[in-house]
């Protein structure tokens, strides 16, 4: 998964399991991910994981969704069965094969 | 002070050029073997810059200062000095494409901006060359407009990998990154300045002074020394990027963090 796959998931659920509408729901999520120092258009569903346990629920609290919590878990199980392709071309991969 | 200077920015230079050819060639055939792009583009961009380019035209200046007159035409290191150019000049492009293909992938104006960069930079070396730079001649325009690419494109570099270390950092907070791989941003992104500090100093005297070959002088003594200054920690800090030695990696592990 790739290409802002994860994100448009991400996004779909928060506008479908909370009082958040889509503009709302997609610049909530973007700001978690600038929060966690990634990008949209490249985070994985493992790494969107992360973002939705931890940095995702008090994103959402400071915008006044009561129920913060159970929304992200209702987010974590749809991105359970999500798979991510491989991928070599991010800074990061690279930068990893450049040490050695 | 002038000899110890002198001293100090050819061994200082050798050493860059030595380990750059090291770093490009090990990049090279990590290329060979993944066949990805970007370590081929890193590769050709370290060893063309570095160890071919500065290499080579550091062995044409050297020569030409030990001639009779160093002023006098000679077709020798009039040829070894454009050869050296062109080396380094296609560096500049492979390290521009590198950035862009790595950091700035499919975005348009990183694109755009590589291409004038690359334009800029062979127009300005063809009027340098015109203008009679390759053999031996003061720098002119040409050479400045060269000097505008080759003087700032280490700080693109540089604030793409300052960039992503701050993302890393956020990344490994959270358990998402590998704290050697973000240290290796920071790490680069020093070298980028480290870089682009040595090309910056040692064209002050060409500036100033017309000519790097007057060492004599108090103003070319001190730019030749901070320049084989910031050579060696070009050099340690590709070392530490490229060659991360095992006392370095465990700074980075979860025992040694």
């Amino acid at each position: 998964m790739a290409n802002g796959e994860a994100f448009d998931h991400v996004c779909a659920e928060l506008e479908s399991t909370s009082s958040l509408d889509r503009l709302a729901a997609r610049g909530t999520v973007r700001l978690a991910l600038k929060g966690a120092g990634l990008d949209p258009a490249t985070t994985t569903a493992a790494q969107m994981r992360v973002v939705v346990q931890r940095v995702l629920p008090r994103e959402l609290e400071a915008r006044g969704v009561s129920d913060a919590e159970d929304v992200c878990k209702a987010i974590l199980e749809s991105l359970g069965s999500l798979q991510d392709a491989v991928s070599g071309q991010s800074p990061e991969a690279v930068f990893a094969r450049l040490g050695g | 002070m002038g000899d110890l200077a002198a001293a100090l920015y050819l061994i200082s230079t050798a050493a860059f050029a030595l380990i750059a050819a090291v770093v490009g060639i090990r990049l090279l055939l990590l290329s060979r073997k993944t066949g990805q792009l970007a370590e081929r583009l890193l590769g050709l961009g370290v060893l063309l810059t570095a160890s071919l380019g500065y290499g080579v035209m550091m062995v044409a200046a050297v020569g030409r200062s030990m001639l009779s007159d160093p002023s006098a035409p000679s077709a020798l290191y009039t040829y070894i000095t454009t050869a050296g150019w062109i080396f380094h000049n296609l560096g500049v492009m492979s390290v521009v494409g590198f950035v862009v293909h790595v950091f700035r992938h499919g975005v348009v104006w990183a694109r755009v901006l590589a291409v004038v960069m690359s334009i800029t930079l062979w127009a300005g070396w063809a009027l340098h060359v015109f203008q009679g730079g390759m053999a031996g001649q003061l720098p002119q325009g040409g050479f400045w407009i060269t000097f505008a690419i080759i003087g700032t494109y280490p700080f693109w570099t540089a604030i793409e990998s300052f960039a992503y270390y701050v993302r890393m950092r956020k990344r490994v907070a959270l358990g998402l990154g590998d704290q050697l791989v973000a240290n290796r941003f920071l790490l680069w992104g020093i070298a980028s300045l480290t870089t682009a500090g040595s090309i910056w100093f040692v064209t002050i005297p060409i500036l100033v002074e017309g000519n790097l070959s007057q060492v004599g002088t108090p103003l070319s003594a001190i730019c030749m020394l901070v320049t084989g200054v910031l050579g060696i920690a070009t050099v340690a800090t590709y070392w530490l990027t490229f060659f991360p030695p095992a006392w370095y990696r465990r700074q980075f592990s979860p025992e040694g963090a």
